[in-house]
């Protein structure tokens, strides 16, 4: 009520009418995840919640404005030269409005206007100055006295109960119910709700910030249609480019995994039942060590090492083995090789565990009963294994197809991971729902395919989770 | 069928002589046992026989082959491992039938020797089931079927009862004796259970630190014990320690803080050796109060065990840790021997057996 030229009183059983004649409110706001682009949605809520309480300005504008709040339907023309202007109210509402200085109001030359109503603090609760009487505090004090016997005694009831459950028998009260809150807090605001809200968001149109929540913004399939069927201008049928982009990191990921359990699997049996105590500490050092070393910097250490003028390509021409340096990086060598070695440990670590609680008597009675080494493994070390060399290569895959330092930095200039794809439409591009609808398509591939090799493997999700 | 022989065997891990020139030949059917404490290097001679370490020194021959060099997987031998290492993943007819497997015999095949082998174990029909839904002792014979699937010339068996609780235990002994007098090949059995070893074998090598102490059948290292560790371990036995007085005949009299006490010397045992007397707890009977000589000596009685057949007293010994243990047979006119009353015990000398000092069985 301070910077409209006419001040109009709303009563608060208006707010209800208002509410119900407005269908499209400006949304609640979402956490947004706080991006530099200035093409980032941003929830259009008003900041200026005055503490007067419902304030609703009031701005008459000329007909025609697209503004957010949408004109009464059915509203009659309010006569702005009458000093005291009556709204005939819309359908189903009863709108009063009262121009209290009618001598303030802008003259408008006699015709139709539409009448823009702000909402400005449209959820507040009632006002604090609207007084709450002593009598309201009396009653609420003697309900409070005849209701407190009650609340006690449930809840004593309520921790008795809470005391008998097993879980919090064995934790105390305070730290199992850190525990809940606290896994249950990390389940929901960590991991579920973000994703739902990234979920929401690729079934969105890419729109500027104002007309979130306006009648553009309804929900499409245009994302996920854009990445199978492209442009609906382009003359390919299919988006060939980024299903190709896709089907290649599916691949190259799961060509990574193969390559990293055939690393990984005899260096885990060695570890697991061949070596034991001092050397066997050293070979996990010398595994974990270099993992102190940052990714970003390991990254680049590998496009040195495979540069053209690189390590190898100087001792491979240097020995006369090759006349002249070869293109690691374009053939993806590197890319290959970094990305084996970035998740090698979890590879490793899974099949050193399921390995080594393997009894070291049925290696030696296949072996008795004259089984060659390959049919050992095949027959007794691999079923075996089968939990961890699952849980390992669904970590690997997981993470390799979703990988991006390596790709970006170890990439040939022709190649392309499908997770740059992603960042590009939400970087570069600043298209937020279409990079969602790419990501989830990543991610649901990648569950599908991984939930289709256990099953052609026959493990169980409880396999897996038990290394 | 093969025989196995020991050819002045020798097994060293590092500077720990695990086996100390052994030399023995097991025959072509035998049940030859491995009796001793853990640690006393058995397990490392079935290892050698069975190709998971080749001997340091000498050799290890079967069916007059060197095995030397010949991996586990090539060898005419079949281990049964003291957890029986059957494969968890596996049915019961797969893990008989592996070793068949991993010849490529095939499948119908495979199942129809795995069906034989049931029913030689007592378990028909049952090859479909997995190993941990079948009994302790189900699993036993399992592995013995999975063992003789790939007819072994030699089966060896690393302690394979000594999982199992002792009912099942003493019936599988009976059980084992009897597949291997079916299957008719050379069983090599490890223990430490004399019992086991008692009642199974045709032979049995008493061993101890790697030394094959004595090698004969039951009764015989039972009877005549050729050192004192074997005269101790296998079986109850009463040492009394002295110096030879007198060595005649077939005869030694060794005297003992018991006073001179008289038994067969075998070990060619002369006067002023140090030597033992061993005396077995049956051996033993109350005299009567007028006995004396060197078949008599006095002590004081302990306490007393009634065990049925049997009542054991014990009397005091030179080692207040081990008394001496008297078991008499529990007939009509048995008489008790109450707390600190002193008893007159008597021998007979053909069973009383003296040798010379040397290592004890520690219990």
């Amino acid at each position: 009520m301070n910077e409209g030229p006419a001040t109009v009183q709303v009563t608060p059983d208006v707010i209800l009418a208002q509410l119900q004649i407005t269908p499209s409110l400006p949304q609640p706001s979402l956490p947004q995840p706080s991006l530099p682009q200035p093409s980032l949605p941003q929830p259009s809520a008003p900041s200026s919640g005055s503490s007067g309480g419902l304030g609703i300005s009031p701005s008459l504008t000329s007909a025609g404005s697209s503004g957010i709040s949408p004109s009464l339907p059915g509203s009659g023309t309010p006569a702005p030269s009458a000093p005291a202007a009556k709204m005939p109210s819309g359908t189903g509402s009863n709108l009063n409005i009262t121009i209290t200085n009618p001598d303030k109001l802008p003259s408008l030359p006699p015709g139709q206007h539409e009448l823009k109503l702000v909402i400005q603090d449209a959820q507040q609760p009632p006002p604090a100055d609207s007084g709450i009487g002593f009598v309201e505090i009396f009653i609420a004090i003697v309900a409070a006295l005849l209701v407190a016997p009650f609340v006690q005694r449930e809840a004593g009831k309520w921790t008795a109960n809470l005391n008998a459950l097993q879980f919090v028998q064995k934790n105390g009260l305070a730290i199992s119910t850190y525990l809940l809150v606290f896994t249950i807090g990390w389940i929901v605001f960590m991991i579920i709700l973000p994703q739902l809200y990234m979920f929401d968001f690729s079934f969105r149109h890419n729109l500027p910030p104002p007309e979130i929540g306006g009648p553009a913004d309804t929900y499409t399939l245009k994302n996920y249609k854009y990445l199978i069927f492209g442009r609906e201008s382009d003359s390919d049928l299919f988006n060939w480019l980024h299903l190709e982009v896709f089907a290649k990191t599916i691949f190259a990921s799961v060509l990574v995994t193969l390559i990293n359990f055939a690393l990984c699997y005899p260096l885990a049996f060695f570890m697991a039942q061949m070596v034991r105590g001092r050397s066997q500490r050293l070979l996990f050092l010398c595994l974990l060590l270099p993992f102190w070393v940052n990714e970003i910097l390991r990254a680049f250490a590998f496009k040195l090492i495979f540069a053209d003028l690189g390590l190898i390509n100087n001792l491979l021409v240097g020995l006369g083995i090759l006349d002249q340096p070869y293109d690691f990086l374009s053939a993806n060598v590197a890319l290959y090789t970094g990305l084996t070695y970035a998740y090698i440990l979890l590879m490793i670590f899974p099949l050193y565990n399921a390995i080594e609680s393997l009894d070291p008597n049925q290696v030696e009675a296949a072996r008795d009963m004259g089984a060659s080494w390959i049919t050992i493994h095949r027959r007794v070390v691999m079923p075996h294994a089968k939990p961890g060399i699952a849980s390992g290569c669904t970590m690997v895959f997981m993470l390799t197809a979703g990988a991006l330092a390596a790709p970006n930095i170890l990439g040939g200039p022709s190649s392309l991971w499908f997770t740059q794809i992603i960042y590009q439409w939400y970087n570069t591009g600043g298209n937020w729902p279409q990079g969602s609808a790419y990501a989830f398509v990543l991610l649901i591939s990648c569950i599908i395919f991984v939930r289709i090799m256990m099953r052609v493997f026959k493990v169980g999700l409880g396999d897996i989770a038990k290394r | 069928m093969s025989s196995v022989e020991l050819d002045q065997v020798t097994i060293r891990f590092g500077d720990f002589v695990a086996v100390d020139n052994c030399n023995l030949t097991i025959e072509s059917g035998e049940f030859f046992s491995f009796l001793g404490p853990s640690g006393c290097g058995k397990t490392t001679i079935l290892r050698a026989v069975s190709g998971f370490n080749d001997p340091t020194e000498g050799s290890v021959r079967i069916g007059g082959k060197d095995m030397r060099g010949i991996g586990p997987n090539n060898r005419p031998t079949a281990l049964i491992f003291q957890n029986l290492a059957l494969f968890p993943l596996m049915s019961v007819a797969d893990n008989i039938a592996f070793g068949l497997e991993v010849r490529g015999i095939p499948y119908n095949e495979r199942r129809r020797r795995a069906e034989e082998l049931l029913n030689l174990i007592a378990l028909p029909g049952q090859g479909d089931k997995m190993v941990s839904e079948l009994s302790g002792g189900q699993r036993q014979r399992v592995a013995i079927a999975r063992a003789l699937a790939v007819e072994p010339e030699v089966l060896l068996l690393d302690e394979p009862l000594s999982a199992l609780d002792l009912k099942l235990r003493q019936h599988m002994r009976t059980e084992l004796r009897a597949i291997q007098q079916r299957v008719g090949i050379t069983f090599i059995y490890i223990t430490h259970d004399q019992g086991e070893a008692l009642t199974m074998s045709d032979r049995i090598a008493v061993m101890s630190a790697g030394i094959v102490q004595q090698v004969g059948n039951g009764s015989d290292i039972y009877n005549n014990p050729a050192t004192a560790f074997v005269a101790s371990f296998v079986g109850e036995n009463n040492a009394f320690r002295g110096t030879v007085s007198r060595a005649e005949g077939q005869f030694a009299v060794i005297d003992t803080s018991f006073g001179p006490l008289r038994g067969i010397n075998n070990r060619d045992l002369k006067e002023g050796d140090e030597a033992y007397m061993f005396i077995r707890p049956e051996v033993l009977r109350p005299a009567k109060s007028d006995a004396s000589g060197d078949t008599v000596f006095e002590t004081v009685a302990l306490k007393e065990e009634f065990e049925g057949s049997f009542l054991h007293v014990f009397l005091i010994s030179d080692n207040p840790d081990k008394p001496f243990k008297m078991a008499i047979v529990n007939d009509a006119n048995v008489t008790r021997h109450s707390s600190g009353t002193t008893v007159k015990v008597t021998f007979d000398p053909e069973r009383a057996v003296a040798l010379p000092i040397g290592e004890l069985a520690d219990e």
